[in-house]
């Protein structure tokens, strides 16, 4: 997948600047602070669509069809999902990279098990309405062992803070503030 | 012509590759070796397939498929105008991406692994297809040999991706037009170099009746969109027809199996061949070679109405599984395929290549062998009961 790469690239990834964070940001506590730290803005854009604002980009966000929207965009539950495979598409190639490992392709399939979706449309009152469980299967095709490989995906697993947030209880403070 | 036996034993077309050639593909790719250094490995790895079969006593040899990738993608290198797209690269010029998802779900396979030849210019042959493996082969065995070609059908769905392809080939039927003159010159080029029968694969036939509705498959990232199967099958039906046009003097067969991508029968197509058969009975080939050894592949009595019409490379084994059938179940097969069949039109060989994708093998050299060796057993069986 990746050709014509700079001599101080490793899967797309600059060494120098890999080393250069690797090597200081644990003193930067400013940083280490900003970096803990993240925010999204959520415009409302009629229907059951949404337009996120992270930064200097932005996400579009419907429902599928079958759940009254108009299917123009992913929905929410599955850019979940998306996100835990960014996220640990990103680690595994930042983990690897750290190891002097070349990757040559990767994907990430997954697939998540609402509860009860019922609730969700207000039709029912036992369970709940989120993942029970998400399969998250990585290929790969790599300069390594197999056993080296597994292990660098488990460490990513464990060390993804998307899969992180998933899998540990979190606290969601939910707030309002109605405008006349 | 070399003569072949009462009920002739032979292959489909692939054979598993040695670890070292996929080794040696990879370092190609990545240009570690050379092309040079790679035909000398590729050489040596069809030899070794010729001494399986040969060991295995068959009597219709291929090369193993050895210098291939899969059955049909390593055109690419031989056509100009051609480039190899994975499935993952195509994935934006997919429409039906749920339905692909289902699939590669279904597979258990990344869309990376999956590799298409896709027309992204005009396409013109840069060298033979598969001339030259041929001259190679002949040097190296005395029997009879068959070539594998992938057909019309399958190359011109699979090729003409339309955001790719559009600007050289407005409609897939322009780009099948050329693919067509391609492939009748090999044919006829393979003729005059002495091969004595040539294969063309449509596999994807049986999923234009039996698979489900959907714009596209794994195999073609664009498969035609779904018209009436009846007037896809016409169609193929002329695209094979047209393809050996003016051809005599060699044995053609036409290979369609249910896919050999996958060990999972659940995730195969199933469903006989009877939506197929009136189709089948119009085109222009000798021979049928098909899949029967699984209960998916539907009953021999598909063909009770057009009898002894062609001859039928009947499948006999199952290559995706360890189990090696008894001569005595392999002649029980052929027996009931005599009661549509003259006898000495039936040839045995597996239901499919054992090492169709290069990188997913159905099958080890040593059980291919074993499965062969007993298809050799049965032959013999029924060569003293029929008198061959």
């Amino acid at each position: 997948m990746l050709s014509h790469a700079a001599p101080d690239e490793l899967n797309g990834l600059s060494k120098e600047k890999l080393n250069e964070l690797l090597s200081t940001i644990d003193t930067e506590h400013e940083k280490v602070r900003e970096l803990g730290t993240w925010r999204t803005r959520v415009k409302w854009l009629g229907g059951l669509k949404s337009k996120s604002y992270m930064r200097s980009h932005s996400l579009l966000v419907d429902e599928a069809a079958d759940l009254a929207g108009v299917d123009t965009a992913p929905n929410s539950v599955e850019c979940v999902l998306s996100a835990l495979g960014a996220c640990v598409t990103a680690g595994f190639v930042f983990n690897a990279t750290k190891r002097g490992i070349r990757i040559y392709d990767l994907e990430v399939a997954l697939e998540g098990n609402i509860n009860n979706i019922l609730r969700f449309l207000g039709l029912s009152q036992t369970g709940h309405p989120g993942y029970e469980q998400i399969l998250l299967k990585l290929y790969v095709r790599a300069d390594a062992e197999t056993r080296e490989l597994s292990e660098i995906w488990k460490y990513t697993v464990e060390t993804s803070p998307v899969a992180n947030t998933l899998s540990r209880q979190v606290s969601i403070n939910p707030q309002i503030s109605i405008i006349s | 012509m070399k003569s072949l036996p009462l009920f002739p034993v032979t292959v489909v077309g692939s054979w598993p590759r040695p670890v070292w050639l996929l080794d040696a593909v990879r370092k190609l790719r990545d240009a570690k070796i050379t092309e040079d250094e790679f035909r000398e490995l590729a050489n040596s790895a069809v030899l070794l397939a010729v001494k399986y079969q040969e060991d295995a006593g068959i009597d219709l040899l291929t090369d193993g498929e050895q210098r291939r990738d899969n059955f049909y993608s390593f055109v690419v290198d031989k056509i100009d105008g051609m480039k190899l797209v994975t499935v993952a690269d195509l994935m934006d010029h997919i429409k039906d991406r749920a339905k692909f998802e289902q699939i590669l779900r279904g597979l258990d396979v990344p869309a990376f692994s999956i590799r298409n030849p896709v027309a992204v210019g005009k396409v013109a042959k840069k060298r033979p297809l598969v001339l030259d493996d041929y001259f190679f082969i002949r040097d190296h065995t005395t029997k009879p040999v068959k070539v594998t070609l992938p057909g019309p059908y399958i190359l011109s769905r699979a090729a003409w991706v339309e955001p790719l392809s559009y600007l050289n080939y407005r409609l897939r039927d322009d780009l099948a037009l050329e693919i067509i003159q391609i492939l009748n010159e090999e044919i006829k080029a393979l003729r005059d170099a002495g091969v004595q029968f040539i294969q063309l694969d449509e596999p994807t036939l049986t999923e234009v009746v039996h698979g489900q509705v959907s714009a596209e498959t794994f195999m073609c990232a664009a498969l035609l969109s779904r018209r009436d199967p009846e007037e896809e099958l016409e169609l193929a039906t002329f695209m094979i027809n047209e393809t050996v046009r003016g051809i005599s003097g060699v044995k053609l067969g036409l290979h369609i199996c249910r896919g050999n991508w996958s060990r999972r029968e659940d995730v195969l197509l199933k469903g006989g061949y009877e939506p197929l058969i009136p189709h089948l009975m119009e085109m222009n080939v000798d021979q049928l070679v098909l899949e029967f050894a699984t209960p998916r592949a539907g009953d021999l009595s598909a063909f009770k109405e057009h009898p002894n019409k062609k001859e039928l490379g009947l499948g006999v084994v199952n290559q995706r599984t360890e189990e090696i059938e008894s001569p005595e179940k392999i002649v029980e097969k052929a027996k009931e395929a005599t009661k549509y069949f003259d006898p000495d039109k039936i040839y045995l060989n597996p239901d499919c290549g054992f090492g169709t994708f290069s990188e997913v093998p159905m099958a080890t050299s040593t059980v291919a062998f074993e499965k062969l060796q007993s298809i050799v057993k049965a032959a013999n069986i029924l060569r003293k009961e029929f008198g061959g």
